[in-house]
């Protein structure tokens, strides 16, 4: 169990679930009460609807809601000051003297760059897990990161289009979307603080889909090589 | 008393993960945040509950949604594609070409915009591999005592 800050907690009050509980069951075996269905689910698990969310489809309407409440927790964090340095470095700073024009700029970058790492992150403990509980085969995970990866750079460029123009996405594309999506460390943070909180049967599960996703990368990457530069047939070669 | 070993098992995880309580503000927060999660609130409430300091977070937040809004809808529409025989790669320049004819780009244009997509693709998914022996490192020290 861990402790915060209840001060900044701007619901007011240190509203903490998790302690109630554990006081009433404590309370209860004292007094050699039997406990509730509920309270036994409880001590069983941790975050059991955030867990859920692990076991349905990749795409499920759960997962949407996880990134939008995964995404409220990393502002939070960020207002509060209590962002890991990893994630904080990533994001643009505010400059003393800024136009609105930057202004606008900074906020636009600052939500692209917390969607991206959030979506990264929650899918790939989702795909970890999906994979170490065998959901998913390690080509179907493969595939769904590279839709996953397809989708948000083509949505990312195609947006920039119609904000933008088109001379300024041809002279800008790829710089733009090298500085809005994160590098892979601070999305690992995050998707540690998010093992983090699963119950120890779960966490095993990820950590077995960690290893086999991460023994199968150190084979593509040496096969793939050269091909890296022929862009999608490289894609092809990772499901020959 | 109990129902059943699991339960107490689990039980005394958790009192000794209580005894030994660590001062990282983060993950407190994102606990509280899904124990309330747990108690089945919405995101409405969830918001109401946690709600921003400052305009810019809720700026920021309403374009979040919007971006992983459109990604979710976007990822679907190509799973659609895909079974109704459809590549990821021609999803993408069908993608590509629509914004490129509503902002009346040229052809060269359309290739030079399909280009970038696809390098800034390779370059992501090159990095994804690359780094993930390193990510393991990464996950393995920070939920050391936990994995």
């Amino acid at each position: 169990m861990t402790t915060y800050d209840t001060e900044k907690n701007t619901a007011g009050t240190p509203d903490n679930y998790v302690l109630l509980q554990l006081n009433a069951i404590v309370s209860q075996m004292f007094l050699n009460e039997e406990l509730s269905k509920e309270q036994i689910d409880f001590l069983n698990k941790e975050h059991p609807r955030f867990e859920q969310f692990l076991e349905q489809p990749v795409g499920s309407e759960e997962d949407l809601k996880a990134k939008k409440m995964m995404a409220r927790v990393l502002l939070i964090a960020k207002e509060r000051g209590y962002l890991p340095n990893e994630i904080q470095s990533t994001l643009p700073v505010k400059q003393s003297s800024e136009t609105e024009e930057q202004k606008a700029e900074r906020i636009e970058q600052t939500a692209a760059i917390v969607a991206n790492t959030t979506e990264q992150a929650v899918d790939a403990v989702k795909e970890k897990y999906q994979v170490g509980n065998e959901i998913i085969t390690l080509e179907e995970a493969a595939e769904n990161a590279i839709d996953k990866a397809a989708v948000a750079v083509t949505n990312f460029v195609t947006d920039k289009i119609i904000d933008k123009g088109i001379d300024k996405v041809v002279n800008f594309g790829v710089k733009w979307v090298s500085t809005t999506f994160p590098p892979l460390a601070p999305v690992a943070i995050f998707a540690g603080k998010i093992i983090k909180q699963f119950k120890a049967p779960i966490r095993k599960v990820v950590k077995e889909g960690i290893e086999i996703v991460a023994e199968a990368a150190k084979t593509a990457v040496k096969t793939a090589g050269e091909v890296i530069r022929t862009g999608w047939e490289w894609f092809k070669s990772l499901f020959a | 008393m109990f129902s059943d070993d699991n339960a107490k098992t689990n039980f005394s995880n958790i009192m000794n993960e209580s005894t030994t309580p660590t001062n990282d503000n983060f993950d407190g927060l994102m606990d509280q945040m899904l124990t309330d999660w747990d108690k089945g609130i919405s995101l409405e409430e969830l918001a109401q509950k946690y709600p921003f300091a400052d305009k810019e977070s809720e700026e920021e937040y309403k374009r979040i949604c919007e971006n992983l809004e459109k990604n979710h809808a976007k990822f679907l529409d190509l799973q659609k594609f895909k079974e109704q025989g459809g590549t990821t790669k021609e999803w993408s320049e069908y993608e590509i070409n629509n914004a490129c004819d509503n902002v009346g780009a040229s052809d060269e244009q359309k290739e030079q915009v399909v280009n970038i997509v696809n390098e800034s693709l390779s370059g992501q998914l090159k990095q994804t591999l690359d780094s993930a022996p390193e990510t393991k490192k990464e996950l393995e020290q920070i939920s050391k005592e936990d994995l």
